[in-house]
């Protein structure tokens, strides 16, 4: 909830408040990592505070300046745009995205954009993960979503992650769909937001089977992952990486 | 042949005097024309054939008989048609011809103990006169000079001239063989020295004289009879090198004469030493090999020199000059992040996408006051190799960014000193706004405020209000900023880009630095956009963050992030000094010009759209380096398209470099420039070495023999011609003799009588 206080959220608070910045929220820089989340006609705030916890991880523990203020975005504004980063959180079946709104996701993905969808039901097969099928085929109809290899630089962007974990481990990978060379969409069933999730006492809203706390942190690690290889692409897969990864990896 | 051709003549000829004729030959004498000649031959062949076909009733031996008899009498009637005689003839062998070959090359004038090479070649020629004058007895003595050609002459003129200003050897064979007069080649007796100045091999000149079909008989120097000298003989270098990339260049020197086996070679460009190294002599002879990392595209002159020694005959060729032309692999880049944000990834993809950029990327994932709450073995974290990247690997990076990063944290302040020296030696520094760069990344008073475009200094400058940034007069004409659609107003692209927010302000420009795209809102109009040429380098400050703005959310509007794309690709051209984005350009005629020929190039000027600018004055020089000795000036004005043509004649010999400053309308367009070398073209004098080896090699492999000019001249032996001529005939029949009736009426006789004891009558 603490924000680090740096020379940026005092100046960026003050001249906010002064100026009402339409663009940005008064405390991000216009670099920060600021995150929409989709405001479906469906489920789609199942775990209202866990990308602020995440979030707030992301400051604690790396370098990247966030705005803790997670954006709720309609997927038929323009407004979309001013988060590269979307987030899709939702349980149950989903109503069909409107023709604007896949035309929307579609260029938002295709331009750099980057989505995060997560099953808050941790149930595949289930209607979320059937209703994402269908909308991620009707956004990205020449694209097709695929395992992310293990080996994959999203495991190793900021951690290394061994384990896909959320709140449970249903799948013991993680799908995305890849664009070029970049995953514009990444898709987890394991309910990555109930590992997160934490009420305003500070207490775990949900118990994380089967691994318990060490899985809670490696879902932890992930989410900052995702967000980490959105910002820095393949940066680890850098060559200057390489003899150091694998030696930490033995 | 003497004596069966004795008793053949005294048999057919026996009037004829006693070795009258050498030579015989058997002919046909009728005059029957061919036609019908064929087809008597055809009307034989038929009557056997029918007398086989009507013998095949006669068994046993009586048939082979008659059917041989047939066949001789069809021989001999076609001996009769044909009218054979023995043609007795006196002939004799045509003379073959001797190629006398005399180098009068410029390194012929050089000095031995016993007087010029010329000179010893003539008391050579003057003391085996008797040997010549033998051989002339035997073959025709064709005598020629030869330098760069041959030169066909009645005698050898004396003195032996020494004018030619180069040692061609092949082609001199070449023209030997192909001279004819009528008569073959019988041997090649060749005096040179062996300085050949095309650069012919033992081995070439081993397959050239197997190839000749006469023997060559050399006559050289050794080396030891050479004057004192020191040489570098050859430069081999490749036409071109990738900048930053290892380029080799391997000297050839080579020494006679002179007392020692150790010498420093050294390199140097533009004056300056880059290496000097030792070269062990070892039989005369040493290779250097060089090897550098050029640092700038264009091209260069590289310099390599060896010090005169005491006696030297030529000093010139101490010294040799070659231009490289330096090209550009792939752009290195090295893109160094104080954090990770939406800014840098958009830069970084696109770079990454660009395949003529080398992109190494170091981004502050994890600040000192960020929590650890992970073992260092779970982390992908490295460290920053300060070190490393600013030290050692910092000259080979085209263009340095520092996007919103503080060297502060780093410990870094010491190295920032050899990023000003890097632009200053001709690197690129580009400087990328946010809350961690300029003001607030602590450089105000720094060695890179020394280099940036804008002038730091004051208080609080981030500033996070959106604005749209104006283009300034400088901007609407400069590469950079043109990031619109073909023939679009400059300003129409920033009119409907979204708004940037995020602003590093500065104290205004720095000397000699211009602002293309300027903060409208804020008092003074600090720059957003704004370079500068700082030393040889060039350094660019962005004082936003948001330039990522024009990559993503102009999308929502439709665009396809071009002008995102077009304003970091031109900017890293104009970093890079692409030669494409320059408006003045330069291109020499020749960089090697021969002494004598005049230093020519084409300057063409550009205006701002790109294309030729008619009338533009340019004031061109030719400014020498190294000690050169000419400069001269000239003023032309370009023509209707942009092109101009400059001309220095009467240049000194020695390196240059041509440059040219072009304007139009009073304004200052640009300057390109571009060096040239005037060699002193008396390369017979650059490696002036006897080269025996090379004249044996000739001997040898043409079956001819090397003899040293302080030796006699041997036996030259001369190969057989294969051409005769025939001085008298004369034609014996031998087909209208009483013996040959008799022997057809014999044959005729015999086969009537055998068939007709066959009962075939």
């Amino acid at each position: 909830m603490v924000r680090k206080l740096s020379r940026r959220v005092l100046l960026g608070r003050a001249a906010g408040l002064a100026l009402g910045a339409p663009l940005l929220s008064a405390a991000a820089g216009p670099s920060d990592l600021r995150i929409g989340q989709l405001q479906t006609s469906g489920n789609w705030d199942t775990r209202p505070n866990a990308m602020r916890r995440l979030l707030w991880e992301v400051t604690q523990r790396t370098s990247i300046e966030v705005d803790l203020e997670v954006g709720t975005v309609a997927p038929s504004s323009k407004d979309i745009f001013r988060y590269p980063f979307l987030y899709w959180s939702g349980s149950g079946t989903q109503p069909p995205f409107t023709e604007e709104e896949v035309r929307l996701l579609r260029r938002h993905l295709t331009y750099g954009g980057t989505l995060l969808v997560d099953s808050a039901d941790a149930d595949p097969g289930g209607a979320f993960d059937t209703a994402v099928r269908r909308e991620l085929g009707r956004i990205l109809p020449r694209a097709t979503l695929d395992r992310i290899p293990s080996d994959h630089v999203i495991y190793k962007s900021f951690f290394l992650v061994e384990t896909q974990a959320g709140r449970m481990i249903r799948l013991p990978y993680t799908e995305g769909i890849a664009l070029e060379d970049r995953y514009a969409v990444v898709y987890s069933q394991n309910d990555l937001a109930g590992a997160w999730a934490r009420d305003a006492f500070g207490r775990w809203e949900y118990e994380v089977t089967p691994g318990g706390e060490r899985q809670r942190e490696m879902a932890f690690r992930f989410g900052i992952n995702i967000l980490m290889y959105a910002l820095c692409l393949d940066y680890k897969d850098d060559l200057v990486h390489a003899p150091f990864i694998m030696k930490r990896r033995q | 042949m003497s004596g069966p051709m004795d008793l053949l003549v005294g048999l057919l000829a026996p009037d004829a005097t006693s070795g009258a004729y050498n030579d015989w030959q058997l002919v046909a004498t009728t005059t029957l024309p061919n036609w019908l000649i064929i087809t008597i031959a055809i009307v034989l062949l038929a009557s056997v054939a029918a007398s086989a076909f009507g013998l095949r009733r006669v068994t046993g031996t009586r048939r082979y008989l008659l059917l041989g008899l047939r066949i001789l009498a069809a021989v001999w009637v076609m001996i009769l048609v044909l009218q054979p005689a023995i043609e007795l003839r006196a002939v004799s062998r045509v003379r073959t011809r001797v190629a006398l070959l005399a180098d009068t090359s410029r390194s012929m004038s050089i000095a031995t103990p016993d007087g010029t090479r010329a000179e010893v070649v003539a008391e050579h020629l003057r003391d085996n006169r008797g040997r010549f004058e033998a051989l002339a007895e035997r073959a025709v003595i064709e005598p020629m000079t030869f330098g760069e050609r041959t030169h066909p002459v009645e005698r050898l003129p004396e003195p032996l001239p020494t004018d030619e200003g180069h040692t061609d050897l092949l082609r001199a064979l070449n023209e030997v063989s192909w001279q004819s007069s009528g008569r073959e080649l019988g041997a090649v007796i060749l005096y040179s020295d062996g300085a050949d100045t095309q650069g012919l091999t033992v081995e070439a000149a081993r397959r050239k004289a197997e190839k000749l079909g006469a023997p060559i008989y050399a006559v050289g120097f050794s080396k030891e009879a050479s004057a004192p000298d020191l040489a570098i003989r050859r430069v081999v270098a490749d036409d071109f090198a990738f900048v930053h990339n290892t380029v080799t260049l391997d000297v050839d020197i080579e020494q006679r004469g002179l007392d020692i086996d150790r010498v420093d070679v050294t390199l140097r460009q533009d004056g300056t030493i880059l290496k000097t190294m030792p070269a062990k002599l070892v039989d005369g002879q040493a290779r250097v090999s060089f090897e550098f990392k050029p640092r700038k595209i264009g091209k260069q002159v590289y310099q390599v020199s060896v010090p005169v020694q005491p006696g030297e005959v030529v000093d010139a060729n101490n010294v040799k000059s070659i231009v490289l032309k330096v090209i550009r692999d792939r752009i290195r880049v090295l893109q160094v992040a104080g954090r990770p944000s939406w800014d840098e990834r958009f830069l970084r993809e696109l770079l990454k996408r660009n395949p003529n950029v080398d992109l190494i990327s170091f981004f502050i994932l994890r600040s000192t006051t960020d929590l650890q709450k992970a073992p260092q073995e779970e982390l992908a974290l490295i460290p920053f190799p300060v070190n490393d990247l600013f030290t050692t690997e910092l000259p080979s990076f085209d263009v340095v960014i520092y996007q919103n990063f503080s060297y502060r944290p780093y410990r870094m302040r010491h190295y920032l000193r050899n990023i000003r020296d890097y632009v200053m030696q001709g690197g690129s520094f580009l400087m990328i706004g946010g809350d961690f760069a300029f003001e607030d990344g602590f450089y105000a008073g720094t060695q890179i405020e020394d280099i940036l475009p804008v002038r730091l200094g004051g208080a609080l400058p981030w500033d996070t209000t959106e604005f749209r940034p104006r283009l300034t007069r400088e901007g609407r004409r400069h590469p950079i900023t043109r990031i619109g659609e073909p023939g679009e107003p400059p300003e129409a692209a920033y009119r409907r880009l979204p708004p940037l927010a995020g602003f590093n302000a500065s104290l205004g420009l720095m000397p000699n630095a211009q602002s293309l795209l300027a903060h409208p809102g804020l008092p003074g109009n600090p720059p957003l956009v704004s370079i500068r040429e700082v030393g040889q380098g060039r350094t660019m400050a962005v004082t936003t963050d948001s330039m990522w703005f024009w990559r993503f959310l102009a999308v929502a509007e439709g665009s396809t992030g071009r002008e995102f794309d077009r304003f970091w690709s031109n900017s890293l051209r104009w970093l890079i000094r692409d030669p494409e984005l320059s408006r003045v350009r330069l291109t020499a005629e020749r960089s090697v010009v021969m002494l004598g020929d005049p230093v020519a190039a084409e300057v063409r000027v550009l205006g701002p759209d790109y294309r030729g600018l008619a009338k533009a004055e340019v004031h061109a020089e030719l400014v020498p380096v190294d000690g050169a000795k000419s400069s001269a000036a000239r003023d032309v004005v370009t023509g209707p398209e942009g092109i101009a043509l400059l001309g220095f004649s009467d240049v000194e010999p020695g390196t240059y470099v041509i440059r040219v400053d072009a304007r139009a309308d009073g304004e200052r367009i640009g300057r390109a420039e571009e060096p040239v070398i005037v060699e002193s073209a008396d390369v017979e004098l650059a490696a002036p070495f006897p080269r025996p080896e090379l004249m044996r090699a000739l001997a040898d492999a043409s079956g001819g023999r090397y003899f040293d000019v302080s030796e006699s001249l041997g036996d030259i032996e001369i190969e057989d011609a294969r051409r005769v001529e025939v001085d008298r005939t004369r034609r014996i029949p031998i087909w209208d003799t009483f013996g040959a009736l008799i022997a057809l009426l014999v044959i005729a006789g015999l086969e009537w009588w055998l068939r007709r004891r066959a009962g075939l009558l």
